[in-house]
């Protein structure tokens, strides 16, 4: 039954698209309507600013409008929405500021987390708010590739496929993202050596 | 941490060796430690991140700045069009076949081997992208031609073949990033003095 509605909803959203490669903006209005909560989403996820998330939401559905004629269906368009968001966010964070470049997963080890946020032990001396605003700093305060990565995989809950998409790296690649990921979260969350 | 936990949160053993590893998980208590630890974290996490909704009027002012075409990409474009020609001017090299010139217009060839394509045809942004529907022209021996009339300028464009796979042009000198991990073609049209 399930199977059934995503096959219908599918079919509906590849019918839509084909109007919208037509230039019928009243159809890209309704894909507008169905995805600027996800890409605001993970956007934020991104950028951290309300401000700099509406940009690039806006920016991204721009862009997908002028290049939907090449978007082919060969994977989700709710991905390839994410990657030309994920594109829109760094580039749009690198003109606000300097961020370390982490193209070089070797070079990057450290994780800057304050002292005053590392516990011994968590689930004594912090409720549970307080706990997961500790989590999210240390997610915060991982290198971009990584908590990119872990934020798909765990809080957008897309498969590795799809994030090998919107990164163009292989599956692979991707899963060594995440392992290292939780690893890095696992060790520092609960202050192991 | 054992890798065999990052494999069962994902779901990714067989049968044979989730049993084993479920087996392992009530005997081994440091296993189960890191596992329950690690699910934990995870939970947390996502609770961290609660859907967040776009502003209300969002959808409007994307659907404005599409019709008024935003200035912002009117200054990519143009950034596009400056970086190509500086290049063009320092390399001193002319990529394209550039004919006579028939008032504003020039003709320009796009010349294409594709053995295997039964069909081609050409997407650019001075089609809007394949709008107009511009098929290459089979010569023979896997070879697709089209010509077409421009004005001087800087474009961007690629190949469609066979209504599905998508190409930038593996001839041209220059290229472009199309913001999706792909390539643009870049063409640059250059106006003849004579004539």
């Amino acid at each position: 039954m399930l199977e059934t509605s995503q096959n219908a909803h599918t079919q509906n959203e590849h019918e839509i698209i084909n109007q919208c490669k037509k230039g019928n903006k009243h159809a890209y209005r309704l894909l507008i309507e169905g995805y600027k909560d996800l890409i605001y989403s993970v956007a934020l996820r991104f950028t951290h600013d309300p401000d700099t998330a509406e940009e690039v939401t806006q920016e991204t559905f721009i862009k997908a409008w002028r290049h939907i004629k090449k978007f082919e269906g060969r994977s989700k368009f709710s991905t390839w929405l994410i990657a030309i968001a994920t594109n829109k966010a760094k580039d749009i964070l690198k003109e606000k500021r300097k961020i370390l470049d982490t193209e070089d997963v070797d070079t990057v080890t450290e994780i800057s987390v304050e002292e005053s946020y590392i516990i011994k032990e968590p689930e004594d001396e912090l409720m549970n708010k307080e706990l997961g605003l500790h989590l999210k700093k240390l997610i915060d305060g991982l290198p971009d590739i990584y908590r990119e990565a872990f934020i798909l995989r765990h809080v957008e809950l897309l498969s590795y496929e799809e994030i090998s998409d919107i990164y163009k790296v292989s599956v692979e690649a991707v899963k060594m993202r995440v392992f290292r990921a939780r690893e890095i979260l696992k060790k520092q969350f609960y202050k192991e050596k | 941490m054992d890798p065999r936990i990052h494999l069962y949160i994902d779901g990714q053993m067989n049968e044979q060796e989730k049993k084993a590893f479920e087996k392992e998980l009530l005997e081994n208590e440091q296993l189960h430690d890191d596992y329950t630890k690690m699910l934990n974290l995870l939970e947390l996490a996502r609770e961290q991140y609660q859907p967040a909704h776009a502003p209300s009027d969002i959808t409007d002012k994307i659907i404005e700045a599409i019709t008024s075409k935003q200035r912002t990409l009117l200054w990519r474009e143009i950034s596009v069009a400056v970086a190509a020609i500086i290049l063009l001017v320092l390399t001193g090299t002319g990529i394209f076949l550039h004919e006579r010139k028939e008032s504003n217009l020039i003709n320009v060839t796009f010349r294409v081997s594709l053995p295997d394509a039964k069909k081609v045809y050409l997407m650019g942004n001075f089609n809007n992208w394949g709008e107009k529907k511009e098929e290459l022209k089979k010569t023979g021996n896997g070879l697709f031609t089209l010509t077409i009339k421009l004005k001087p300028g800087v474009y961007q464009y690629v190949y469609q073949i066979d209504d599905n796979r998508i190409i930038p042009d593996p001839n041209a000198k220059l290229y472009t990033q199309d913001g999706f991990g792909q390539k643009n073609a870049i063409l640059i049209v250059k106006g003849t003095k004579n004539s």
